[in-house]
C-alpha cells in the first residue's frame, strides 16, 4: 500500500475508535502510531516521542490557552457576570423580552474576557436562571437563552478555539481574534433579535420587566468598570500590536485574579476551585493536542492531506459546494462530538482543501482567517445542537424543572439565527475581514 | 453543577485512591501556582519594557519552560476527574458492562501511551542532560523542564492503572458504573 492509503486506513481506524468510546486524543495517538510504525519503523517513532511532549507543549502562543482557561474562572468567581446582566437589565429590561436580552448581552460582554463557552454558559446560568424565572419568563426560554448566549463565550474573542486554529493553520491569533469581532456582535444582536420575535409572537413566553432610572443604569454601568479595563487592555493591546496574546492574557489573569481576590470570591478554597477548573479544561485540550500531533505528523508523512487537497481541486465540483459539504460535515460531526476535537480531527484536512480551492477570489492570507472565523461558528453550533449538546447538558443540569427537550425546543429558533448568519460570512466574508483592514 | 464548572471532584477517596487524588491536586495546584507565576512575570517584563525600556531578560524561554510545566502538571489531575470527553452517541444503547469493557481497553491504551512517553521523556532527559542543552537568553538547563512531564505522565499511568481497576469491578459485577460522563470543555 502507499503512503496515502495508509493515511486513509488509519483515519478509518481513527473514526471506529472514536465511536466505540475511545477518547479521541488515545484513539489519535494509537492510530498514528501503528501508521507511523507501518510506513517508517518503530525507531523513528521511539525518537519522535523523546521529546514529542516537550515540544507540544512549550510552544509559546499556546501559552494563551491555560492562560484565558484560568482568566475565565477567575472572572466567574469575581462575580462579573452578575454586573454585567445587572447593567444589561437596567438598560433594557423594561423591553419586552428585556431580560433575556440582557442575558445575552452579559453573555456577549463575559465572552470578551472569557475564552470559553462552558464557563460563560455556567456562569451565567447561575446568574440569570433566577432572576428569568422570578420574572415571570419561561423556564424554557430562559434555558434556550443561556445555553445559546453561552456560544458568545467563544465567538467573542477571545477565544480558545480560535488559538487552536492558529496554531494548527499556522495563522497570526491576533488577526483571527481580530477578524471574529464583528460576526461575534451579530451573533449577540442574531440571539437579541430573535427574543424579540418569540416576545412578540409568544408574549407569555417574555414578559416586559422594570424601568430603571438613568442614575440606576449608570451606577450598574460602573460595576461593570473591570470588565470594560480588561477587555481593552487584553484585545486592544493584542490588536494595536503592544503585547503579544500572552502577555496580553497575561495582564487579564493577573487583573480577574485581584478582582475576584477584592470581591472574596477566592477566599477559602475558592483560589484552588479556580485552578481545578482551569486544570481539568486545559489538561483535556493539551491531551488531545499531542494526540494530533502523533496523528498530523504520520498524515504529513504520507501527505494524504496534500494529496486530497489536490484531488478535491482537480474535481468538476464548483468550490462553493465543496465548502458547503465541509460545512456539513461540521454540522453533523457537532452533534456528536465537542468543538476542540472537531478541530483538531478536521483541520488539517479540510485546511488545504480550502487553500487550494478558488473562494469568491479571496488572497490566501484572507482566506485563511476567514475560514477560521467560519469554522468557529459551524463548530459552536455543535454545543447546542442535540443529542449531545454541551451547554444544554450544562444548563439542564441547572434547572432540573424544565425538560431538557423543551430546552432543545426553543434553541432551535437561536440555530436558525446561526445558521443564517454563517450564510452571511459565507457569501460576504468582508464581514469577518473588514475589521483587519484598519 | 458547582462541581462540573468548577470541576471539584465530590467523591470520598480511601487507600490508594486517597493518595491518587492527593498528588493529583498537588499536581494541579503545583502547576496552577507555576502559570500565574508565568503571568506575573510576563507582567514584569511588560512594565520593565514600557517604563524603564528593559523587559525582563529571557521572558520568551521563560513562558515556554512555565507552560510547559503547567501544563504536563494538569494532566494527570484531567484524567482523574474523568473530564476527558469522549463520543458516546454509539454506546448508549449497550449494556453498561460492555461499555465498561470498552473503556477499560481504553484506558490501558492510555496507560500504555503514557508510560511510553514517560519512559521516552525519560531518555531525553538523559540524552539533554548529557548535551549540556540549555535556553538561550539564561541558560536555564532544558531538560529541568523534562523533570515535571516524566512525573506527570507516571503519575497518569497510576491514574490509569486505577481507572482500570475500577472498570473491571463494574465487568465483573461488583460496583456500579458511574453516571453518564460528562466532560469540562472550552
Amino acid at each position: 500500500m502507499t503512503g496515502v492509503e495508509w493515511g486513509a486506513v488509519m483515519f478509518g481506524l481513527l473514526l471506529v475508535l472514536l465511536a466505540l468510546r475511545v477518547h479521541i486524543a488515545i484513539a489519535m495517538m494509537l492510530a498514528g502510531s501503528i501508521g507511523y510504525i507501518v510506513v517508517y519503523g518503530v525507531d523513528p517513532l521511539l525518537n519522535y516521542f523523546k521529546n514529542a511532549a516537550y515540544a507540544r507543549y512549550s510552544v509559546y502562543d499556546l501559552s494563551v490557552v491555560p492562560l484565558f482557561l484560568l482568566m475565565g474562572q477567575f472572572a466567574t468567581h469575581g462575580g462579573l457576570s452578575r454586573a454585567l446582566f445587572r447593567a444589561g437589565n437596567a438598560f433594557i429590561g423594561h423591553w419586552r423580552g428585556g431580560m433575556a436580552m440582557a442575558a445575552v448581552g452579559a453573555c456577549a460582554g463575559f465572552g470578551a474576557i472569557c475564552g470559553s463557552s462552558l464557563a460563560t454558559a455556567a456562569t451565567m446560568g447561575q446568574v440569570a436562571l433566577p432572576e428569568l424565572k422570578s420574572h415571570g419568563y419561561s423556564q424554557r426560554l430562559s434555558t434556550a437563552v443561556v445555553a445559546a448566549g453561552g456560544t458568545l463565550g467563544i465567538l467573542i474573542p477571545p477565544s480558545v478555539p480560535l488559538v487552536i486554529y492558529a496554531i494548527l493553520a499556522e495563522q497570526n491569533i491576533a488577526k483571527l481574534f481580530m477578524a471574529a469581532f464583528i460576526p461575534g456582535i451579530i451573533a449577540a444582536i442574531g440571539y437579541m433579535m430573535v427574543i424579540g420575535i418569540i416576545a412578540r409572537v409568544r408574549p407569555s413566553d417574555a414578559p416586559a420587566g422594570d424601568r430603571y432610572t438613568w442614575a440606576q443604569r449608570l451606577r450598574c454601568l460602573a460595576e461593570t468598570w473591570p470588565v470594560l479595563l480588561i477587555f481593552t487592555v487584553v484585545i486592544g493591546g493584542i490588536y494595536g500590536g503592544f503585547f503579544t496574546p500572552t502577555e496580553a492574557a497575561s495582564i487579564g489573569t493577573v487583573t480577574t485574579a485581584l478582582v475576584a481576590w477584592k470581591s472574596g470570591g477566592l477566599r477559602g478554597k475558592g483560589l484552588a476551585e479556580c485552578i481545578y477548573g482551569a486544570a481539568a479544561a486545559t489538561g483535556m485540550i493539551f491531551m488531545i493536542l499531542l494526540g494530533a500531533d502523533v496523528f498530523n505528523v504520520f498524515l504529513a508523512l504520507t501527505r494524504m492531506n496534500i494529496e486530497l487537497a489536490a484531488w478535491v481541486k482537480a474535481l468538476d465540483v464548483s468550490p462553493i459546494m465543496v465548502l458547503f459539504v465541509i460545512i456539513f460535515i461540521y454540522l453533523v460531526l457537532g452533534c456528536i462530538m465537542d468543538s476542540l476535537s472537531m478541530l483538531m480531527l478536521t483541520i488539517p484536512i479540510f485546511f488545504p482543501i480550502i487553500m487550494g480551492i478558488d473562494l469568491m477570489g479571496l488572497s490566501p492570507e484572507d482566506k485563511a482567517i476567514w475560514f477560521g472565523i467560519l469554522a468557529l461558528m459551524v463548530v459552536e453550533i455543535g454545543l447546542i445542537t442535540p443529542p449531545v449538546g454541551m451547554n444544554v447538558f450544562i444548563i439542564s443540569s441547572m434547572a432540573k424543572d424544565v425538560p431538557m427537550k423543551e430546552t432543545f425546543r426553543y434553541v432551535m429558533f437561536f440555530l436558525a439565527s446561526d445558521l443564517l448568519r454563517i450564510l452571511l460570512i459565507v457569501f460576504v466574508p468582508a464581514v469577518a475581514l473588514i475589521a483587519l483592514k484598519f | 453543577m458547582a462541581e462540573l464548572l468548577s470541576a471539584e471532584d465530590p467523591r470520598q477517596h480511601t487507600g490508594v485512591a486517597r493518595i491518587l487524588n492527593g498528588l493529583c491536586k498537588t499536581f494541579a495546584v503545583g502547576g496552577g501556582l507555576a502559570l500565574i507565576g508565568m503571568a506575573i512575570m510576563s507582567l514584569v517584563s511588560i512594565v520593565g519594557r514600557a517604563v524603564f525600556d528593559a523587559p525582563l531578560l529571557g521572558d520568551y524561554e521563560l513562558v515556554q519552560a512555565f507552560c510547559a510545566v503547567a501544563v504536563s502538571l494538569w494532566l494527570p489531575y484531567t484524567q482523574w476527574i474523568g473530564a476527558n470527553v469522549i463520543v458516546d452517541f454509539f454506546t448508549t444503547r449497550t449494556s453498561a458492562r460492555f461499555n465498561a469493557v470498552l473503556d477499560a481497553a481504553s484506558m490501558l491504551m492510555l496507560a500504555g501511551f503514557s508510560a511510553v512517553i514517560a519512559l521516552r521523556s525519560w531518555t531525553g532527559l538523559v540524552d539533554l542532560k548529557g548535551s549540556g542543552d540549555s535556553s538561550m537568553l539564561l541558560e536555564i538547563p532544558t531538560w529541568i523542564v523534562y523533570v515535571p512531564i516524566v512525573a506527570s505522565f507516571m503519575l497518569l499511568v497510576a491514574v490509569c492503572l486505577y481507572g482500570l481497576l475500577e472498570k473491571f469491578q463494574i465487568i465483573r459485577g461488583r460496583a456500579r458504573p458511574a453516571g453518564p460522563s460528562q466532560g469540562v470543555q472550552a
